[in-house]
């Protein structure tokens, strides 16, 4: 079941210098959401930008959910922007529910990451976050310090580098959502059945109804959908 | 309440807004979501003898009021449709559509022999428009030779209801047409997707990797209006509209041209549930403006 909400947003709250977390009343979205899944945002009613935005969710309060929206473009400008949001979700598979996981994310990768450690904490060992530089927001008000590595390229936190410096238990499962270079930096350092990637891709849909979102197969024969098959695949399934 | 039903080639619709074909999927997906057995006719995913991967991403780059793609027929065959989906279609109380595509006559041949010979498909929709695939596809359609030669061959191979999706690229798109239709076609349905590029500027390459697609959405909307107006005039079947309608407001404006049914395409990514409003809208519309039936409306301007 997909629910169309029209929300007020509640809060906004910059996170980095082209990224805000923002606050999103909801009905029924916030209620079934897990942890991995999107939700996809009509930018206007103007036709232009057409297709709607899609953004995972960080995590969910009571009656509201919370989005990273990083500012890429036309779209995801007027949407950081607007006061109402028409909101479609949730949608795709969700991480898999495992025990003794580490996460690992990178720029706005981090926000399907904060929506598993907020709704299992006890299973989460370690939470490794990468930027380029350190973040305005305080991500320790939502993962404490003892848990989390926060690695900065610049050097502007404790960890200088790139996570995959930092990474402690090679032989735990991780579940990954960030840039391409920093999946196939992983995908050489953890064996294959061990991570799970969360995907971004251009979507047209988000629903799997104009097989727009195409990632290849592990084996090589055909695709999958990153909407309604993934966004979260097992390394192995997929060709980066 | 004003009765929306049409009849086209002998087939009575319970109202005149269908999902077109590549824009619904196989019909199933939102079935949960969505009242998709209220809708006049679902028109499935385009459909050939052997499965088709489709296209390497990127597939698809919005522009302005429109949108690319390059999906490039990734479908499951029509044999695993009728496996796999066909039953749970059939449940529905709206009409399926299979749209067919191929590389070949051989091709079209084969997937039309197994649609007609199967319950439950209730009309045949052959693609002889799609931009985005090596062979065949859109090369029937540019040939008003080639295009009769083969849904004259289909003809012969089918007794359902048979309508011919034609291309506005390249050709008299009447000559086209009235192609199809001496070859046996019962209805025409126009537009499919008009060549399309884009480049991306920033890493100086095409941003689809076949280079062009096929674009569609409003911003398509007035030259397929003015080609289903003209084909309204020039050909003796039905003309079944598609092309950038995302609205009541755009629906009516095929309708007042003369279209028998609309098709809704890219507006479904945007919001699925467009079809759904524009049924209701229209029954309203109707209502409102003292009409009982649809037809009062359908070409109302010529």
């Amino acid at each position: 079941m997909i629910f169309f909400e029209t929300g007020t947003v509640l809060k906004r709250e910059t996170f980095d210098s082209d990224k805000l977390l923002i606050k999103v009343e909801s009905d029924q979205i916030w209620q079934k959401a897990r942890p991995g899944q999107f939700v996809e945002i009509r930018v206007n009613s103007r036709l232009d930008p057409l297709l709607r935005r899609p953004f995972s969710i960080a995590f969910t309060d009571e009656s509201s959910i919370w989005l990273l929206i990083q500012i890429k473009g036309k779209g995801s400008k007027i949407i950081a922007n607007s006061s109402q949001l028409e909101i479609m979700g949730p949608l795709g598979n969700g991480f898999p529910e495992l025990e003794n996981v580490s996460l690992v994310g990178g720029g706005s990768g981090i926000a399907p990451l904060i929506f598993y450690y907020k709704t299992y904490p006890d299973r989460v060992k370690r939470v490794y976050f990468g930027f380029k530089t350190k973040p305005n927001f305080n991500l320790y008000k939502l993962i404490p310090q003892k848990k989390l590595v926060l690695v900065t390229e610049d050097g502007s936190t404790e960890f200088r580098g790139l996570v995959t410096q930092f990474i402690e238990c090679k032989n735990d499962v991780h579940l990954v959502c960030g840039p391409t270079p920093m999946m196939k930096a992983l995908n050489k350092l953890i064996s294959s059945d061990k991570l799970y990637f969360s995907l971004e891709s251009y979507m047209g849909c988000g629903v799997g109804i104009c097989m727009g979102c195409a990632v290849r197969k592990g084996d090589g024969n055909g695709y999958y959908r990153v909407c309604t098959e993934g966004p979260v695949f097992r390394a192995d399934k997929i060709l980066l | 309440m004003a009765d929306l039903t049409v009849e086209i080639s002998g087939v009575q619709f319970r109202n005149p807004v269908f999902v077109a074909s590549g824009t619904f999927g196989y019909g199933l997906k939102l079935k949960d979501t969505l009242p998709v057995g209220s809708l006049g006719a679902i028109v499935t995913k385009g459909l050939t003898i052997r499965p088709k991967e489709g296209n390497p991403p990127q597939r698809l780059i919005e522009t302005p009021c429109g949108l690319i793609n390059s999906i490039g027929l990734e479908n499951i065959g029509i044999k695993e449709f009728i496996k796999a989906k066909l039953p749970e279609l059939k449940k529905l109380s709206t009409k399926i559509i299979v749209n067919i595509s191929g590389d070949s006559e051989r091709d079209y041949f084969e997937a039309v022999e197994i649609a007609d010979s199967t319950d439950g498909i209730d009309i045949i929709e052959l693609n002889v428009s799609c931009p985005n695939v090596e062979k065949g596809g859109m090369e029937f359609g540019r040939n008003p030779k080639m295009l009769e030669k083969l849904v004259r061959g289909v003809r012969e191979r089918t007794r359902k209801p048979l309508w011919v999706k034609i291309t506005p690229n390249f050709v008299d798109i009447v000559e086209e047409a009235q192609a199809a239709v001496s070859g046996g076609a019962d209805a025409i349905t126009a537009i499919n997707t008009l060549l399309g590029m884009h480049v991306d500027v920033e890493n100086k390459k095409f941003t689809i990797p076949r280079k062009f697609g096929g674009f569609s959405g409003p911003a398509i909307r007035p030259v397929a209006l003015y080609i289903v107006w003209k084909l309204v005039q020039s050909v003796d079947v039905p003309v079944v509209a598609i092309g950038g309608i995302d609205s009541l407001n755009a629906a009516l404006q095929f309708f007042f041209v003369g279209a028998s049914a609309v098709q809704i395409g890219t507006a479904n990514f945007i919001d699925p549930r467009t079809p759904f409003k524009i049924i209701e809208e229209l029954g309203e519309y109707l209502e409102i403006n003292g009409h009982e039936k649809i037809s009062e409306i359908i070409g109302v301007l010529n």
